[in-house]
């Protein structure tokens, strides 16, 4: 279980102060799937960091496993909203990488993905939508207990991404990974998850935590349905308050 | 290459032939300056068959090989560490800043001083001439490698060999070879230009050795030599970048 503990964060810039995220608490409860989402510039990414361990909050503390998380770690792995496989390996090498595991493992997270018959092409002989799954695969390979995503689809276009989208609930059938999702499209964040987290503009609060009453094993045609419009409607209102 | 690519090639060719054979004609046959394109084929041969020429080759191609050797190493090695240890790198790499406007040229009385005439101070100065491209384009190639990739390594929790052995060195890898190519060129410049002043063989021993004997022809021919050799020098660093660089395309 994630716990987030009132977490402030301020960027220093020359000699003043920015605060970006403002007393932020929730839990991520084991098998969850949560996404953020917010206005853009809203600390959203400074949040992955500090979860990752890449960066120290200025005020309160994040515990995986009832662990303060001090610094990055295989027990969290982060999938970047930019291109983050390495250009010299070929994707069967990039599943591999820092994971001890046998080749059997590898290929079975590379098949999961759907990317069996590239496993020895380069990144660059890959589509963005075959890259981000190759990227999926690298972090489940690893098997980690929490798997966090900062705008991974947000570079695809729209068919590439449904097309994803379905995969990635499909994936998360099978495995049951915790995983926190970070967006700006509502309804991605609506589509995978069970719990939506909304941001307020920088520095960021939560406005609302949104539980999503949907099953796991959702169909596309329930983005028509009453209930997700409604909910659609309801984030749509929250954002654009702001403004 | 393909068809029209040679003949493109051969076009350019013989127009530079017809050229110089106009030249020598408008300057006449008594001239000092240029030969006959004829008359400097027929040197080319006797050079090579008499094998004074081949002598000159391998000992200015030795002295690249040597001096552009000890040159990528070292290049390498500490681009990559002083790119990485970023306290290391501002100590030193002003004074890489500083040295590196000084041309080789300006090196060669001091190497003479240092080494004397010939070998050593060739493999010094083809030591300069590619040292200073190789270090600075691997300094920036490590430099600029993405804060992304360093947060995978650090999730990961690679070890610092592992670091640099998979994602620094690899990814560094095209940076290198921009600068093994900028150094190959330089060093087959800096070894004729030693040669030319510090030396008593090598081909740019033999064109300066041809001046004093008014022999121009040979001169025009260690200069041919000395530009086909550099292009099959750079070939060989491309070819090499082809191979070991699968993943750019």
């Amino acid at each position: 279980m994630l716990k987030v503990r009132n977490i402030s964060h301020n960027f220093q810039i020359k000699n003043k102060q920015i605060p970006v995220l403002e007393d932020v608490s929730f839990d991520i409860e084991e098998q969850e799937f949560v996404s953020i989402i917010g206005p853009s510039g809203a600390g959203k990414t400074t949040l992955i960091n500090i979860l990752a361990g890449y960066l120290k909050p200025t005020k309160g503390e994040a515990t995986l496993s009832s662990k303060t998380i001090k610094k990055p770690g295989k027990d969290r792995v982060v999938i970047s909203q930019e291109e983050d496989l390495f250009d010299w390996m070929n994707i069967y090498e990039n599943v591999k990488f820092g994971v001890n595991k046998n080749q059997e493992t590898v290929n079975k997270y590379i098949e999961l993905v759907g990317l069996k018959d590239f496993a020895n092409s380069y990144p660059h002989q890959l589509s963005g939508g075959m890259k981000k799954r190759a990227s999926l695969a690298r972090a489940l390979a690893a098997e980690p207990k929490f798997i966090l995503m900062d705008e991974p689809f947000g570079s695809l276009d729209y068919q590439t991404r449904e097309t994803i989208h379905k995969e990635v609930l499909n994936i998360w059938q099978k495995t049951k990974k915790t995983a926190l999702i970070i967006t700006h499209d509502i309804e991605e964040a609506i589509y995978l998850s069970n719990k939506i987290i909304v941001f307020s503009e920088r520095p960021a609060r939560i406005k609302k935590i949104i539980k999503i009453p949907f099953s796991y094993s959702r169909k596309n045609s329930i983005k028509n349905s009453s209930e997700f419009i409604k909910i659609k409607n309801e984030i749509k209102d929250l954002i654009s308050n702001e403004f | 290459m393909t068809k029209p690519q040679m003949k493109q090639k051969l076009i350019t060719f013989i127009t530079l032939i017809v050229l110089w054979q106009g030249v020598f004609l408008i300057l006449g046959p008594q001239n000092y300056i240029l030969p006959s394109p004829k008359n400097t084929a027929l040197t080319f041969i006797k050079v090579f068959e008499s094998g004074e020429i081949i002598k000159h080759i391998f000992v200015s191609l030795k002295r690249v090989v040597i001096g552009f050797t000890l040159a990528s190493v070292t290049g390498v090695f500490l681009g990559l560490i002083l790119g990485y240890f970023k306290k290391a790198g501002s100590y030193f790499h002003p004074i890489v800043e500083i040295l590196r406007p000084i041309p080789p040229i300006a090196w060669i009385p001091i190497a003479i001083l240092i080494f004397g005439l010939g070998n050593g101070s060739a493999y010094f100065i083809v030591f300069l001439g590619a040292f200073f491209p190789i270090f600075t384009n691997t300094f920036f190639g490590v430099k600029s490698l993405p804060r992304v990739y360093k947060n995978v390594a650090l999730s990961f929790e690679v070890t610092k060999f592992i670091f640099f052995k998979k994602i620094l060195f690899y990814f560094s890898l095209p940076y290198i070879f921009t600068g093994l190519r900028i150094g190959i060129g330089m060093a087959w410049m800096s070894v004729i230009a030693a040669e030319l002043i510090g030396a008593q063989s090598g081909l740019g021993y033999f064109i300066q050795l041809n001046r004093l004997l008014l022999q121009t022809e040979k001169i025009i021919i260690g200069m041919i030599l000395i530009g086909m050799l550099g292009y099959f020098l750079n070939k060989i660093i491309s070819i090499l970048e082809k191979r070991l660089i699968p993943w750019k395309i």
